[in-house]
């Protein structure tokens, strides 16, 4: 074939996919029924190959994290060591504030977390590119979970329940920068602010807290839990590592690590309560 | 015949960037071997089969993803036809150029998704794409050569690139 006429049935070829590209980009954008479908189904076609992948990945997946880890992880067992016998000190204490907490929100009416069902998830697939901060969990609505669903662990608050796909559910990450404000407190202090996703993994504060609170490097973040909000009031959010004052100098940004590992969850809890959980 | 070989062997692919590739993550980056079957495919054949090939793995990708659908496929579509289109443009076949043009086109290909997701209402953090950049582009010139050759092999000798009869990265 011709050089010429190649490279214009090439250039055909290529405005064919593009449209086709920019129609289910317009489809989807519409939230339309062939899309989810199709995710769906694929999602559904593909489990068993992810499965027999993951069986044999993982082993070599666990050699590398030996071979590359071992120095991190034996200073982190020390580490951890160190921690546990901090918390078991503080443990009894914080068992019998926690009671007496619940005891006061009863009396007063109001909601306590303890109280709201759940559902323990297992994770079935982490984020999967550099710009996916989304992960999937084996539980759907045949479970209860419905978008918007606040999804924890022991360690603190993970994201909420983005998409519901049959018997499977994929959770935004707090740290996703489209993920909508977490309304947080400060332990210490008890200013309230806005938490949203930031960059490398982390949360910013960027609203609320005024210039003239005491900050401080390490302090906790909590769910404020005010009135109509999806998560309820003192999970853990995060620690503060960075805090610095705005462009216009009234109130403080705060960088926050997460309290909850992100990169290392493998089983979640969806409390399911989907509105006015606060 | 050659598309089936073909089209397993992005099944492979897309099957080892969800179990193994992209559990790995460096400074917060992940590498995309989903994007690189796109530049081997163009590379190993023409522009219109890269943009093909793209288009198909990248549509299969966007729906495991909560990306908005069609984000991939239309960038790998461009990706494969301009690399394909690049290929063309060189003269001088060499393993240098072709790794350079591999982590190019990964450069540009990460961008270009990262731009057009921006458009398409998807916030990206700015401080976070040198790492994803560099990480996508290292780990893909690294990867390209074991998958020029199973690509090359699932084409067999006589469906391989008709540019100019002969690929410039061929010896």
């Amino acid at each position: 074939m011709p050089r010429s006429r190649r490279f214009g049935r090439s250039r055909f070829t290529l405005i064919l996919l593009v449209l086709a590209s920019l129609t289910v980009l317009t489809l989807d954008y519409r939230d339309s029924g062939p899309v989810q479908g199709a995710r769906n189904a694929l999602g559904t076609v593909l489990s068993p190959f992810r499965s027999v992948g993951e069986w044999v990945a993982t082993p070599f997946q666990n050699g590398w994290e030996g071979i590359t880890g071992y120095d991190d992880l034996k200073d982190e067992n020390t580490d951890l060591r160190r921690q546990l016998d901090e918390v078991r000190g503080d443990e009894v204490e914080a068992d019998a504030l926690t009671k007496e907490n619940e005891e006061l929100r009863r009396l007063n009416d109001l909601p306590v977390t303890a109280d709201i069902p759940r559902t323990t998830a297992e994770i079935t697939s982490g984020p999967l590119t550099s710009f996916d901060t989304t992960l999937e969990i084996d539980k759907g609505s045949g479970d209860g979970i419905k978008v918007g669903m606040a999804v924890i662990t022991e360690a603190g608050l993970v994201g909420r329940i983005h998409r519901v796909q049959g018997g499977r559910a994929r959770v935004q990450l707090i740290t996703d920068p489209d993920f909508p404000g977490v309304g947080v407190r400060l332990v210490e202090s008890g200013d309230v602010g806005l938490a949203r996703g930031s960059s490398r993994g982390r949360l910013r504060v960027e609203e609320g807290i005024t210039a003239t609170t005491p900050v401080e490097r390490g302090e906790d973040l909590v769910t404020s839990g005010l009135e109509r909000s999806n998560y309820p009031a003192g999970i853990p959010v995060g620690t503060v590592i960075d805090v610095q004052p705005t462009e216009d100098q009234v109130e403080q940004a705060l960088n926050v690590e997460p309290a909850a590992d992100l990169d290392a969850v493998r089983f979640v809890i969806v409390l399911l309560c989907d509105e006015n959980c606060g | 015949m050659v598309a089936g070989r073909l089209a397993l062997v992005g099944l492979v692919a897309l099957l080892l960037q969800l179990t193994v590739i992209s559990p790995i993550t460096v400074a917060g980056a992940r590498p995309d071997v989903v994007l690189l079957f796109a530049i081997v495919v163009s590379m190993e054949t023409d522009p219109e089969r890269g943009a093909v090939a793209g288009f198909a793995l990248g549509l299969a990708f966007d729906l495991l993803l909560d990306t908005p659908a069609g984000l991939t496929a239309l960038t790998l579509t461009l990706v494969g036809w301009g690399v394909g289109t690049a290929k063309d443009a060189v003269l001088r076949s060499s393993r240098v150029i072709s790794l350079a043009l591999v982590a190019v086109a990964s450069m540009a290909g990460t961008l270009l998704y990262a731009g057009l997701a921006v458009v398409f209402g998807v916030t990206i953090e700015a401080g976070d794409l040198p790492a994803i950049v560099g990480l996508v582009a290292v780990v893909n010139a690294l990867l390209s050569q074991p998958l020029r050759w199973v690509v090359r092999r699932s084409l067999g000798p006589e469906r391989r690139s008709p540019s100019r009869d002969r690929s410039v990265f061929r010896p």
